[in-house]
């Protein structure tokens, strides 16, 4: 991100200063820029080529959303989905964060329980949608505990890592420096496996979406998920615009926030980003 | 052979016993020292010096306590050392044993923190010690805003605001450019004349060890290295590089590391 200027980094000259626009750089004019490009190309490819129900164009999605907004059923999707990944997110990270340090850090841990973490992380949350179902109903725990399996391993395994990674010069430091085993683990350990855990939260996250999405597909009566193939029965094209529409803006809106939150917490790393 | 060259009366404050010790090797261990012996007297600037590969870090880790030794003891103060702890500050090579994510600041109080210093305190003695180094006005900069020169001193101003009995340091100044290594040099031997601290100060530089050293310790090649003999460095003190004592040192240290060579690399 070359817009926004680090704490560290010099004043910025005072000629940028004058205009609030100019002030944010050229990355998000072109940004805006390329954005309406793409909605144009959208329309006129659309109304030119294609009837509405085959490739809506973006006036028509837009009605339909003002429609879907106004009657409250795509807010109620929207924060269906939300719910669903936050929950399943921060429970999954909030399991996978003291299994990773435990790993990095206990060398039997980590001969007992790599195995199967490599192995499940190769099997998608998808594949264990009906067995779930069946032990635990097609309710919200289903939805949310497949969030949370999407999350853990990827949690795990960058947790892990970032505490083996750990140079043995800072420990040995610390060591030297007086601190205990405990004080090690608190001063030295969790602050150096930080980024990395934040790294493969990151990645859960967009997971998550993935995930969401297709368990709301199966078994669900709410959702992005639901709403995209739901529409399929009726060929509304432009409700599944929509779901897909918010699925890429709400992703992104999610990531920024991490990201910001990586960036503010973690950034005298210098390995983020 | 070496030993206590008795310079000054009482037991010396370190002292290695016939330490021997091995590299696990891949097939067969690799000896890298045996029956090594070494005594440091309190208060005075010792430099282990020797050829790369003689395994001088070897020689650092077993003092500090980060490994121990197959045979032999080595001692602190009369106690004997089986674990890395408090009494010996270690600076390291390498800017990576520096806490990224503390301010200079910060990363000096640590040893003062797990002490459980209170907050004041412990700002206090480390703003002190970073002036000694002077970093003045560098407290809150953190170490990936700091230049490889600033990180060594923040390094040295920590173990120092610690207050260990000895300093070890493995040839802390080798990885900065030699502008920086000759500042460093003479800050750190000025800090030295002024605190008196007992000092361990590993080196492959020959110029190096004369310009700070009481007494070198030339080691030999590995494998199994030892002492081959022990320096007595009387230069008064501040020592300049052009003093032509220097030079004679050097020459006369050149030839014991490097045998029948003349060369003056």
């Amino acid at each position: 991100m070359t817009a926004e200027a680090s704490p560290h980094s010099l004043p910025a000259a005072p000629v940028r200063k004058r205009g609030s626009v100019w002030a944010l750089g050229i990355e998000p004019l072109v940004a805006v820029v390329s954005a309406i490009g793409f909605l144009l190309v959208w329309q006129f490819v659309a109304t030119n080529f294609f009837t509405p129900q085959f490739f809506p164009g973006p006036l028509v999605v837009w009605r339909t959303a003002m429609e879907m907004f106004a009657s409250g059923e795509l807010q109620l999707h929207i924060a269906a989905s939300m719910k669903r990944i936050l929950l399943g997110f921060f429970i999954g990270s909030v399991i996978a964060i003291p299994i990773g340090l435990l790993l990095g850090t206990s060398r039997w841990a980590r001969m007992a329980l790599a195995p199967h973490m490599q192995f499940f992380r190769f099997v998608p949350a998808i594949a264990w949608l009906t067995p779930v179902v069946i032990w635990f109903g097609i309710g919200e725990v289903s939805k949310v505990l497949i969030i949370i399996y999407t999350t853990v391993f990827i949690v795990v395994i960058n947790t892990m890592v970032g505490v083996s990674s750990i140079s043995q010069n800072k420990t040995r430091a610390a060591m030297s420096l007086g601190a205990s085993p405990l004080q090690i683990f608190l001063y030295v350990t969790l602050p150096a496996a930080l980024p990395m855990a934040l790294t493969g939260m990151r990645i859960a996250m967009g997971n998550s979406f993935m995930t969401v999405v297709s368990a709301e597909m199966v078994s669900s009566e709410t959702g992005l998920g639901y709403l995209i193939f739901n529409a399929r029965l009726w060929m509304a094209t432009d409700q599944i615009f929509i779901g897909i529409f918010f699925l890429g803006l709400l992703g992104i809106l999610t990531d920024w926030i991490f990201r910001s939150l990586i960036r503010r917490y973690v950034s005298h790393y210098g390995v983020i980003e | 052979m070496q030993a206590a060259t008795s310079r000054t009366p009482g037991a010396p404050l370190l002292i290695a016993r016939s330490v021997t010790y091995s590299y696990p090797g891949s097939r067969s261990p690799h000896p890298v020292l045996e029956n090594f012996d070494l005594a440091v007297e309190e208060g005075e600037f010792f430099c282990l010096l020797g050829p790369s590969g003689c395994g001088k870090t070897s020689i650092l880790n077993l003092l500090a306590g980060f490994t121990t030794p197959d045979a032999g003891t080595i001692e602190l103060g009369g106690r004997q050392v089986t674990r890395a702890d408090a009494d010996r500050g270690v600076v390291f090579q390498t800017d990576d044993a520096l806490f990224p994510w503390l301010s200079a600041q910060s990363n000096v109080s640590f040893g003062l923190q797990m002490k459980g210093l209170s907050r004041d305190e412990r700002e206090s003695i480390a703003r002190r010690h970073l002036a000694a180094v002077h970093l003045e006005g560098h407290e809150q900069k953190f170490p990936s805003e700091m230049s490889g020169g600033m990180k060594q001193r923040v390094q040295i101003a920590r173990v120092l605001a610690n207050d260990p009995r000895i300093l070890l340091m493995d040839e802390p100044f080798g990885a900065v450019d030699a502008q920086t290594r000759a500042s460093l040099q003479d800050e750190l031997a000025q800090i030295w004349e002024t605190s008196r601290k007992t000092v361990l100060f590993i080196t492959h530089d020959i110029s190096e060890a004369i310009l700070l050293a009481d007494r070198i310790g030339i080691v030999s090649h590995g494998p199994r290295s030892r002492i081959l003999q022990v320096i007595d460095n009387d230069l008064p003190r501040p020592r300049r590089r052009s003093d032509p004592r220097v030079g004679e040192m050097w020459e006369r240290i050149n030839t014991l590391l490097h045998p029948g060579s003349k060369e003056h690399a």
